[in-house]
């Protein structure tokens, strides 16, 4: 059904229709309808399964998200900016434990407090933030209607690869407001990964041991003892090592990108978010065929491989950012060897509206 | 029959335990052991350690187990009990995560009243890291960022608790006391499972490592902890 | 004015409805089955400062909020003319609520259309009807908006005051009219 919706409820959509069942956060603009309308939902007597907490602070927000992991629900939380940094804490605790977690970010102007608006500042904090070395999954939805799917397809990806996931979003797709097709996942035939207890009841005691690196659990009978602390050098070496295996082993399932008129371009676009979309635009608009566009839907796992296969043919690259580099330094990792030109063009905090990218191109 | 001098819910393969001889998070996880036996609930309980000594008890029991950051102990708790409404969920911290670092989650969790039991080992000093001042030091106390002593407030923590809550069962007990605390421990459990409320139980515990006294000074420091931190139900 | 994406920025005091405005004419779009996107400025000085609308309404889709310059500018307040300067091009159509704003403060070259909106809606109304008001006089700028979707919007959107004060119904129905009637020639 279409709906008119603001891009923060679209979440709250997401997440329910991904069978959700608790969020927790903290207020922060641009995300704090997504609080306020999970606590509408939460509160209805009808409801009873659908849980809320508005915690003291992101920290907790987000280890009171782990512990509802922990217990087998799904469970997520929103933030942004500042929200983002404190968030860290807990989710490298995510990281270690390969714990199912979910977290909407919609960007806002930084450093610091920075802006309550816009930007794409706080990709390399998601990406690669905390003490670990980036095993996470991030979308980033460039529209509002992938904002809903990718908002379903988190959780799915949460609970089957077991990776920390993110939602990537900015300010401008949280308070936009426009159409969405809320689809059923029912109506579509997509099956929900269900969600499974690390501890408590009930629970299948040989998954851990499946799925948690070696040393990090002890599984006695129906027991788990669970743990992200080591003594050993050689035991933090493995832990590393093994869920690095484990990522690599998902990536070729998960990595998404859109490749738009890049077959016969001369120049290709890197852009990622509403960004692309706003390129997108105006390619179509303005009629430019001999530019393409590469827009990554995971910024991680990359894709790699498509990347270079496109950006090997070009002539000149353009990464287009409301950062300082964040991004182009993703691109240019992962276009490493090649010897097409690329050019950065950075506005920390600010968009690009489809006709100034038009009058660039031109 | 349990023949072994240890709790039954205690996991036999890590013992014996790696805590320091005269530790009293031996004495209060014993205490601790002996209440979940007496309640029969190890089958319904999740355990949550944080960073210190207390993170030494993550394979101590034959119990769900998990080790969270410092600090962040509480809100793992309430989110567990919030997705494992049966299940009696309990906080082991120490005065270092409960009242410095985590000191907003004990503050916030007591005013919502979340039905979850914490109990903080009180040693006055950050044992794991080598005696650092907590908020609990007392006032001449000489730790290895107060070589000159310390000279001002110790954090009480049951009455901050009872300060917020009213309705809390908060208690303070002795370590040494195993029985005492074993059965402040109990009442704080009951409080969970029938009032679905917070419980909160402090217990005051030697630290000889850190300390660093004679036997007979030790026992007088004891003295002045219970002085300064009076135990007893709130 | 481009036919396929009409790009409109309103901009006001506080308490002028601007928001208001904004949400009803993308709302009618949506009703309606056209592509529509609109988002409302905001930041922590935003209490106090100028608020802005920025709705789009196109035929193809429509992905990104903000555009450079405006195909059309309401201005309800003189602060919001310095405000929405930058977005004002040499195509740019102006609506202007003369009750507050000097003609000599608007760009000599572009199309404009005075509107005596404050006064009018003290008046004739209730000084909040000023929204509807300006609302109906943006109609005549958009001809493919059908009114009888904007006036099931200003229904969704007001729904809870009509149900306290049904009376409100009509009023607001009529200062939408009477907005309509203060353009005289739109496509000048």
């Amino acid at each position: 059904m279409k709906e008119f919706l603001i891009g923060n409820q679209i979440i709250v959509k997401a997440a329910l229709s991904a069978g959700a069942e608790m969020m927790f956060g903290y207020p922060i603009t641009p995300t704090t309808e997504i609080m306020s309308e999970w606590a509408k939902v939460s509160g209805k007597k009808e409801n009873d399964k659908i849980k809320f907490l508005q915690a003291e602070d992101e920290m907790a927000a987000g280890f009171g998200m782990i512990g509802a992991v922990l217990g087998g629900k799904k469970a997520f939380t929103a933030t942004s900016g500042p929200g983002t940094i404190l968030m860290q804490d807990p989710l490298a605790m995510a990281e270690a434990m390969r714990l199912p977690t979910v977290s909407f970010i919609m960007q806002r102007g930084g450093p610091s407090t920075g802006t309550v608006i816009y930007s794409q500042q706080e990709l390399v904090l998601i990406c690669h933030g905390g003490n670990g070395e980036g095993m996470r999954i991030v979308y980033a939805p460039a529209t509002l209607q992938e904002l809903y799917d990718l908002g379903i397809k988190a959780f799915n990806a949460a609970w089957q690869f077991r990776f920390p996931t993110f939602i990537l979003g900015d300010g401008y797709l949280s308070k936009m407001q426009g159409e969405a097709e809320i689809w059923d996942p029912q109506d579509k035939g997509l099956e929900l990964t269900p969600a499974t207890a690390y501890l408590g009841d009930p629970k299948n005691p040989d998954l851990i041991g499946k799925l948690q690196p070696a040393g990090s659990f002890i599984v006695k009978n129906n027991w788990v003892n669970l743990r992200n602390c080591f003594n050993l050098e050689e035991e933090i070496f493995q832990v590393n090592n093994e869920i690095k295996k484990a990522f690599d082993a998902v990536a070729k399932k998960i990595t998404e990108h859109e490749a738009y008129q890049c077959e016969t371009a001369e120049k290709i676009i890197f852009a990622y978010g509403i960004v692309a979309a706003a390129v997108k635009q105006a390619l179509q608009e303005g009629e430019i065929k001999n530019v393409g566009l590469f827009r990554p839907i995971t910024l991680n796992p990359f894709s790699t491989e498509t990347a270079r296969k496109i950006a090997r043919k070009a002539k000149k690259i353009y990464v287009l950012e409301s950062s300082l580099g964040q991004f182009a330094s993703l691109v240019r990792d992962n276009l490493y060897g090649l010897t097409v030109p690329i050019y950065e063009h950075g506005k920390p905090g600010m968009g690009f509206a489809p006709a100034e990218i038009e009058k660039m191109l031109k | 029959m349990n023949k072994s001098p240890y709790p039954q819910c205690w996991k036999p393969e890590t013992k014996p335990p790696r805590y320091c001889p005269g530790c009293g998070h031996l004495m209060a996880l014993r205490s601790l052991g002996q209440a979940i036996d007496r309640l029969k609930i190890a089958d319904q309980t999740i355990f949550g350690v944080d960073i210190g000594c207390s993170l030494l008890a993550w394979d101590f029991f034959d119990i769900d187990t998990i080790q969270t950051h410092h600090g962040r102990t509480i809100p793992v708790m309430l989110g567990l009990k919030m997705a494992q409404g049966k299940k009696v969920c309990i906080a082991y911290l120490g005065d270092g995560g409960g009242y410095a670092i985590g000191a907003q989650h004990l503050v916030n969790s007591s005013l919502r009243d979340d039905p979850i039991t914490v109990i903080l080992i009180n040693n006055a000093n950050y044992a794991m890291t080598g005696g650092q001042q907590a908020p609990t030091t007392l006032s001449d106390q000489i730790t290895e960022t107060t070589p000159y002593g310390k000279m001002t407030a110790s954090l009480k923590g049951p009455e901050l608790v009872r300060n917020i809550n009213p309705r809390a069962f908060v208690g303070r007990g002795l370590a040494i006391q195993i029985e005492k605390t074993e059965n402040l421990i109990q009442r704080a459990i009951q409080h969970q499972q029938e009032k679905n409320g917070f419980s909160f139980v402090e217990i005051l515990a030697p630290c000889p490592t850190n300390w660093r006294l004679p036997p007979l000074e030790m026992k007088n420091f004891m003295q002045k902890m219970q002085d300064n931190f009076p135990i007893g139900d709130f | 004015m481009n036919k396929v994406n009409t790009k409109i920025l309103i901009a006001g005091e506080g308490g002028q409805g601007i928001q208001t405005i904004g949400k009803i004419l993308a709302r009618s779009a949506f009703l309606q089955n056209l592509r529509t996107l609109y988002i409302h400025n905001f930041g922590v000085e935003q209490r106090g400062g100028v608020s802005i609308a920025f709705v789009q309404i196109s035929d193809a889709e429509l992905t990104y909020p903000k555009f450079a310059k405006a195909d059309l500018l309401i201005v309800l307040s003189e602060r919001a003319v310095q405000r929405s300067a930058s977005y004002i091009g040499l195509k740019t159509k102006i609506i202007s609520n003369s009750s507050l704003i000097a003609r000599n403060l608007l760009p000599a070259n572009n199309t404009i259309a005075e509107i005596d909106a404050a006064n009018i809606a003290n008046k004739e109304f209730a000084p909040q009807i000023i929204s509807i008001l300006v609302l109906g006089a943006i109609l005549p700028f958009l001809p493919q908006l059908k009114k009888e979707y904007v006036k099931e919007a200003i229904q969704n959107q007001l729904d809870n005051k009509f149900k306290e004060k049904p009376e409100l119904k009509n009023l607001n129905y009529k200062a939408l009219e009477k907005g309509i009637t203060l353009i005289k020639n739109p496509t000048k």
